[in-house]
Formats: C-alpha cells, structure tokens, sequence
C-alpha cells in the first residue's frame, strides 16, 4: 500500500480516535461509560496495528509520528490503572503506614543506634570541652547559660506562637524530607543529619547541666521533645532504606531495586509529617508557655510519644500476636 | 536529513525509550534533552516565584485591615509557600497527566517507565528528591545522571521509575501526493519537512528551495517531470504536485 492510500484509507479512524481521546479529556479509565471505553479500546487497537506497520513500511513520515502520538496518548489512557485516592489513604493509615515501619525496622534501629551514639558522644566531648558546644550554640546563647537564663525564653517575646509554629513545622518538614532525600546520595546525608542533631543533643544536654539549667530545658522540651527526636530518626531511617536500594545486591535489576526501596522508605516520610505538623503547634503555643505545669507538658509528650509508637508498631505487634497462635497445637 | 537506522525506526537520533502497549507492539517515545527539561524547570520557577511574591503582596496588604486575624493570615501564607515549594511539581505532574506548566509549553511529559500515567507517589518521589538533583548548585546531580544514564533519567526519576518523553508536534503539514506511489519514506518525510516549515521562508527563499527540492525529485524519479504543471513559480508548483493547499503567505507576498 504506497503512502497516500494508506492514509486516506485509514484515517478514519485515527479522527474518531483523536476526538475520542479529546472527549474524554483528563478523565480516568474508571470514568468512562462502557460503550465509549469499549469503542475507544477498539479503536487503539486498530492505532497501534497502523502504527505498526506506518512504522516498518514509512519512517519518519508525518503519518507515522502522528500515529505514534495517538498510541502514546490512548496507552496513557486505556492501559494506566487509576485507584482512588479516598481509599488508598485509609488504607495507608490503617495498615500501610505500620507495614512499612516493620519492613523498615532494621533501617530505623540503626538510625536510631547511630543517634544514640553520637548523643553520648556530644555529651561526652561537651562535659570534657565546654568549648565544644560553641559549635552548635552562638556565643550570645553561652553567655546567657553564663548569667542563667535558657536561650529558648526569649523565643516568643520576639516571635508571635502562630508564626513560630508555621516556621518551626516547615522547618521540621523539610529537615524530615532532606533526611530521606539524602539518601539518594548513599545515604551520607541521611546519617550527617542524624550525626549533627545528635551531637548537638548530646552538647545541649552536657552543656545545661554544667550551668545548673538541665531541669529547665527538659521543661520546655518535655511536650515536643520525645516525638520530635523520633520522628527525625524514623525520617533518617528511611533515608537509609532508600540508600540501601542503591547498594543491597539482589537479583533483579538495580532501577527494579531503587525503585521499590524508594516506594517504600517515602512512604515512611508521609507517616511522620502530619505528626510533625502536630508538633509545630505544640512547640509553638504550649512549650513555651510557663503557666502551663511542666508535669502536664511531659504528659503531652508522653501521650504523643506513646500514640505514635502505638501506631507505627501495631503490624508488628500484630504479627507477633499472630506468631504466638500460630505455635499453639 | 535526520539520521535512519534499525535502533531509531522513526527517524529520531536522541535516545528513545520503549514500552510494549496493547497488541504486543512497541512504541518508541523520544526522551526529553535535557536544555528543554532545564528550561521547564526556569518557567516552572518562574511561576513559583510569582505565587510567592502574591502571597507576600497579599499578606502585607491585608496586614493593617485584619489586625487580630492578620497573625493566623501570617502561619497561612507561611504554609502556604511552603505547599507550593515542595508540592507545585508534584502535584501538577500527578493532576496534569505528567506535565507542569512550563513542561506543557516546552511539549515534554514525565510517564511511568512502562509508559502509563504517572501515579501520586512516582510524582512525590521524583519531585522530592529534586533537591538532590539540585546539588551542588544548578541542578549539577541531576544533569550528570541525565547524561550518564541510558535513558536519560535524573537520580529522582531512577528512584520513582519515571521517564520524560518528548511528545511530537501534530503534523502541520498535510501530504496529499497524488499518484507519487513511488516515493521512499525518506523523500516522502523531507517534502512533510518542508510543507511544514515552508510558510516561514522569505518568498525568494522558498523559491530557491522548492526549486532544489523539484530538480532533486525529477533526477531520482525522472517520470516526475511529466506531472509538474507549467507554472513559473517553482513553489506553486511543487505545491500542487504535492497536492497541498497553497501557503497563506502567497496572497500576502
């Protein structure tokens, strides 16, 4: 069939494609009625077997990269199943998310060793050098620790709570974020940040101790502390699920590999976020505040903490339920 | 004259990526360059640029009118730059079927690698790990793994198994070619060529051109000669041999 009478005999129906595909618009396969999804389907076929044959007998034609064209878009279309977000979600908060957080254990236990470590090791090295806390708090901060005042009572006289607690969320977000996404660089960025905030506890904690204003430093982070820390090594953690899709050796193909360690560790991230969006507002509006009882607040922490880990490890305690009736004869 | 071999069946010389749809036939999409990724990229930032400088305009106007409520608008727009950082691509990608609104200009589209629509958590992974394609400053990971990888895939696309494909332009110009069975497809793709850009060229140019192209085709297929009507304008003719509709520019020049 030479090039014209291809296209004048076939393009029928690549018309009634082409303005099949535009009624449908954005609209999901889900979406259309039966007879037009089953008419458009038939006409793809008819496309992709054109497309098949402009493409061996008139390359490079205008015809041919048309063809193409309509066979991307109805492949787009017919071939990409679409779940409903509603019940994806649900899903993610019912089972999903603690799914994901067994899967991961052994990444999070050892963000959450690596953390601890560098914890004592800040809290050593600042206890034998005081010098070394200078690396984490400006020389303004020391010097109010010198004269007894805690550099955080001075956060809300100069900031309004809703304000800090936009820029104490956002920021809690992106250093979650960051600490995920950093593991994509295998995974060094991931453990410089838990290296850094752990570090920087340890030497908070050795350095307020030394000036006698330990008690009133866990006071103010006794409602956000506990949550925060954890939800930044979980984040950490899942950066390093995402670094060892770059290096585990497995059978399939490296990309296959990434790609799954990626779905699943930032699913890890989506867990924490509202969390910590929660925690900008406790750290904004209740952890500052001195009328509030410092035993209410670590009861808040306390709460929180326990909430999330309730959470997070019910598949766990799941399984562990299941496993122990399973052994019974 | 672009490059024909076996691995380029359609005539492309950038990379192309493969997937196998309905009938078991595969499709070969060409992959986005990467000037044209990082020029979406620049109207893309644009644009988050101009939505930023509207929500600060709009919090600084409302800052006297609002008073007690102006605190609660202050955290609004503070999320709000934030929402729009890190999820403008994502989002627009995973509602857009792909595309943001720089990539919609530029014709260039992000897919699943198997050629499906891109799903939210592909559109999220992709998108979130653009800041460290972003390192260390210019998109310097991003563009290296562009070049390095087979298809042409930045650090986030490997991780969510995405691909940015460039999508054709629709045809501009229609090939009518009465009774020219003989023609190759390359002879038949390079007069689509032309048709296609011919309304652009300075009259005289065209007529150099379509002089060129008639003395081309009448030396590879001399029976040719006999079809060419007696015009003096060798662009009209090549037209009606090609049985295309003259060019608007004609009446005008």
């Amino acid at each position: 069939m030479d090039y014209r009478t291809f296209q004048l005999q076939r393009r029928e129906d690549w018309e009634a494609f082409a303005a099949g595909l535009a009624a449908a618009g954005r609209a999901r396969r889900e979406a259309l009625a039966f007879e037009d999804l089953e008419r458009l389907a038939a006409l793809h076929r008819r496309v992709i077997s054109d497309y098949a044959y402009a493409r061996a007998r008139f390359p490079g034609t205008a015809a041919t990269r048309r063809l193409r064209q309509l066979a991307f878009a109805g492949h787009r279309l017919l071939a990409t199943r679409h779940r409903p977000l509603g019940p994806r979600v649900v899903r993610f908060l019912l089972r999903g998310f603690p799914e994901t957080f067994r899967a991961c254990g052994a990444s999070i236990a050892v963000a959450a060793g690596a953390f601890l470590l560098m914890t004592a090791t800040g809290f050593v090295l600042t206890a034998l050098h005081e010098e070394f806390a200078y690396l984490f708090l400006g020389p303004s901060a020391i010097e109010g620790l010198r004269r007894g005042t805690l550099w955080t009572d001075s956060l809300t006289s100069v900031m309004p709570p809703e304000l800090l607690s936009g820029r104490i969320l956002t920021n809690n977000i992106s250093v979650a974020i960051a600490a995920w996404a950093g593991g994509a660089l295998w995974g060094t960025f991931s453990a410089w940040i838990l290296c850094v905030n752990g570090l920087l506890l340890g030497s908070v904690l050795a350095i307020t101790l030394r000036y006698g204003l330990l008690g009133n430093l866990l006071a103010f982070i006794a409602a956000h502390g506990p949550l925060e820390l954890t939800l930044i090594v979980v984040s950490a953690g899942a950066g390093l699920e995402l670094a060892r899709g770059l290096i585990v050796a497995d059978v399939r193909p490296r990309r296959a590999v990434l790609r799954e360690h990626a779905r699943r560790s930032v699913r890890l991230v989506l867990g924490v976020a509202p969390w910590l969006a929660v925690l900008g507002f406790v750290e904004g509006f209740v952890s500052p505040r001195d009328d509030i009882d410092t035993g209410a607040k670590a009861a808040l922490g306390a709460v929180l903490l326990a909430a999330f880990l309730a959470w997070a490890l019910s598949a766990a305690a799941r399984d562990a339920g299941a496993g122990a009736e399973g052994e019974m004869p | 004259m672009q490059r024909m071999d076996s691995r380029a069946p359609d005539g492309g010389w950038i990379p192309e990526s493969r997937f196998v749809g309905a009938l078991d036939v595969p499709v070969d999409l060409p992959l986005a360059a990467v000037g044209t990724r990082g020029l979406a990229v620049l109207l893309d930032s644009i644009i988050i640029l101009l939505v930023d400088a509207f929500l600060l305009a709009a919090v600084t106007l409302s800052a006297g009118a609002l008073q007690e409520l102006a605190r609660w608008t202050l955290l609004a727009v503070v999320l709000g730059i934030f929402v729009v950082h890190y999820g403008y691509f994502a989002l627009c990608e995973w509602l857009m079927d792909g595309q943001t609104p720089g990539k919609r200009v530029l014709g260039i589209r992000v897919v699943e690698s198997d050629g499906t629509r891109i799903g939210p958590l592909s559109a999220l992974i992709r998108n979130l790990i653009r800041m460290i394609d972003f390192l260390p400053f210019g998109f310097g990971v991003g563009v290296a793994t562009i070049f390095l990888s087979e298809r042409c895939q930045r650090l986030g696309d490997m991780a969510a198994g995405t691909l940015v494909v460039r999508e054709d332009e629709p045809p501009r110009a229609e090939l009518g070619l009465p009774g020219l069975d003989e023609l190759t497809p390359q002879e038949i793709s390079l007069l689509e060529q032309y048709l296609a850009v011919r309304d652009g060229m300075l009259a005289e140019r065209r007529e150099h051109v379509a002089r060129a192209l008639i003395e081309w085709l009448i030396r590879r297929h001399p029976g040719i000669a006999s079809r060419l009507p007696d015009l003096s304008s060798p662009a009209l003719a090549l037209d009606v041999l090609l049985g295309a509709a003259p060019p608007d520019r004609v009446e005008r020049d």
